[in-house]
């Protein structure tokens, strides 16, 4: 039997925000418990949201636009979190790409072209980044180089782009089952990929 | 839409790459009652998706994005727990080492005032060598607390990265037979690493809460025990040689302290499989 040390400090944070976000009640039983947990859900996660929202919608006011609007759904949806579905991570980058993809979708198709075409390549090298984040961004685009090219296009212009199916095909201008196929083969890839270096 | 054809195109549902009338029917297939492993995939297929984002360099928002939200939400503004936001990997170490350079800097400064008033004091002490046995003491006893925080701090590591590990199953352990509480189990199979966390139980003096693990149709197999330490948040390791299948269920029972080959009074339950 292994005798556990559970204090206070970062473990403590992300217990509380799984209880508040799951229950809707912070550990001790009171809001500043929640306080805390989106506060520590913010300091984990709101770099990658403003990051994904940034490399949608390539205007940096509109994607700290759509960074507080995923806060403050996961607030307000406390209650619907369902542990079992998704890591509060995870859950926080869904719903801030969700947004940001609302907002991409209003855009016209001109607009949506320009931006494409202003956003950086995910393969781009970045601004120097701490060793943790190298390691993150090296397992990933690791991942994404295992998938033949055009799986890993169909990819990043789904993900990175925020273009559905029919529109891949018109842009490369492939059948759509062709792209359905690719789609599903590569996250089939991923999931292996991803989940297998974790 | 079967469940078949779901899942053939939950990879492109996770990722928002379905056409409206597509997505609409997808949605609506979840809402079904029955699934032959659908929210399962789904599950695995957002994950998948979101990790992807792990390809970008996080980004800092303003900080008037926090302030904003605390306003809008109530929540004290103050201090983030980290300025600036560094990614996650990096944010937990920095709380971890914090946390730990924080108890260290506490102990320390604890035991440098006790050794000045003990200094101060010198004289009224008996002798030079009562004094220095009772600061041998009071060093070994700060060692031996500085060492159970540095296993507490990696042992909190290993509970984050297993909570965070997009292939870890986050299952909800409701109460039973009018019991009450709460627990969450950790599951990963790949790792071979489980564990259950409940901040709701309270101890039973002279009982243990003993954890089970339930494949298919068996007998509940025992897999170890919740423990409470510091804090409130009491946490149990399940037997890694249970998880060599992946369980359909873990339980928690209260038992006579030491545990029983079979469970007595089963207080919490969560089902896995479906």
């Amino acid at each position: 039997m292994r005798e556990s040390m559970v204090s206070a400090g970062m473990f403590a944070l992300v217990w509380s925000l799984l209880v508040a976000v799951a229950w809707g009640r912070g550990s001790g039983g009171d809001p500043i418990d929640r306080g805390q947990a989106l506060r520590a859900l913010y300091d984990l996660c709101s770099g990658r949201v403003m990051a994904v929202a940034l490399k949608l919608l390539g205007d940096r006011a509109e994607a700290e636009d759509v960074v507080q609007e995923t806060f403050l759904e996961l607030w307000r949806r406390a209650a619907d979190y369902d542990p079992s579905r998704a890591s509060p991570a995870t859950w926080a980058v869904m719903v801030g790409r969700s947004r940001a993809l609302d907002r991409l979708r209003a855009r016209s198709s001109a607009a949506r072209v320009a931006t494409a075409q202003a956003a950086e390549p995910v393969s781009a090298d970045p601004a120097p980044q701490p060793v943790e984040v190298r390691e993150e961004q090296e397992r990933v685009r690791s991942a994404l180089s295992t998938l033949p090219p055009e799986q890993r296009e169909v990819i990043e212009l789904a993900y990175f782009e925020g273009l559905v199916q029919t529109e891949i095909a018109a842009r490369t201008g492939q059948p759509l089952g062709t792209i359905k196929t690719r789609v599903r083969l590569a996250m089939e890839k991923l999931e292996t990929a991803l989940g297998g270096a974790l | 839409m079967t469940c078949q054809e779901f899942q053939g195109l939950v990879g492109a549902f996770a990722l928002g790459a379905l056409d409206p009338a597509e997505h609409a029917a997808a949605e609506e297939h979840l809402l079904e009652r029955e699934h032959q492993g659908c929210p399962e995939a789904l599950g695995r297929a957002r994950n998948t998706a979101a990790a992807l984002a792990g390809a970008l360099a996080p980004v800092a928002p303003a900080e008037s994005v926090w302030r904003a939200i605390a306003a809008r939400t109530g929540v004290d503004a103050g201090e983030r727990v980290r300025r600036g936001v560094a990614p996650p990997r990096r944010a937990r170490r920095a709380l971890t080492w914090a946390v730990a350079a924080a108890a260290a800097i506490a102990l320390v400064g604890l035991w440098v005032r006790e050794r000045s008033a003990r200094m101060r004091s010198e004289t009224e002490l008996a002798s030079a060598q009562r004094g220095a046995q009772a600061e041998a003491r009071d060093r070994a006893a700060l060692l031996a607390e500085l060492r159970t925080l540095r296993e507490g701090a990696v042992r909190e590591r290993e509970l984050v990265a297993l909570i965070d590990a997009p292939d870890s199953r986050l299952v909800p352990l409701a109460p039973v037979g009018g019991h009450s509480g709460r627990a969450t189990a950790v599951v990963n199979v790949r790792a071979g690493r489980a564990v259950v966390l409940s901040a709701t139980l309270a101890p039973e003096p002279g009982k243990d809460y003993q954890l089970w693990v339930i494949h298919g149709t068996g007998a509940p197999e025992p897999a170890g025990f919740l423990r409470f330490a510091h804090g409130a948040v009491a946490v149990g390791d399940i037997d890694p040689r249970l998880l060599a299948t992946p369980p359909g269920a873990v339980a928690v029972s209260l038992e006579p302290a030491g545990g029983r080959p079979t469970p007595t009074e089963v207080v919490l339950l969560g089902k896995l499989a479906g």
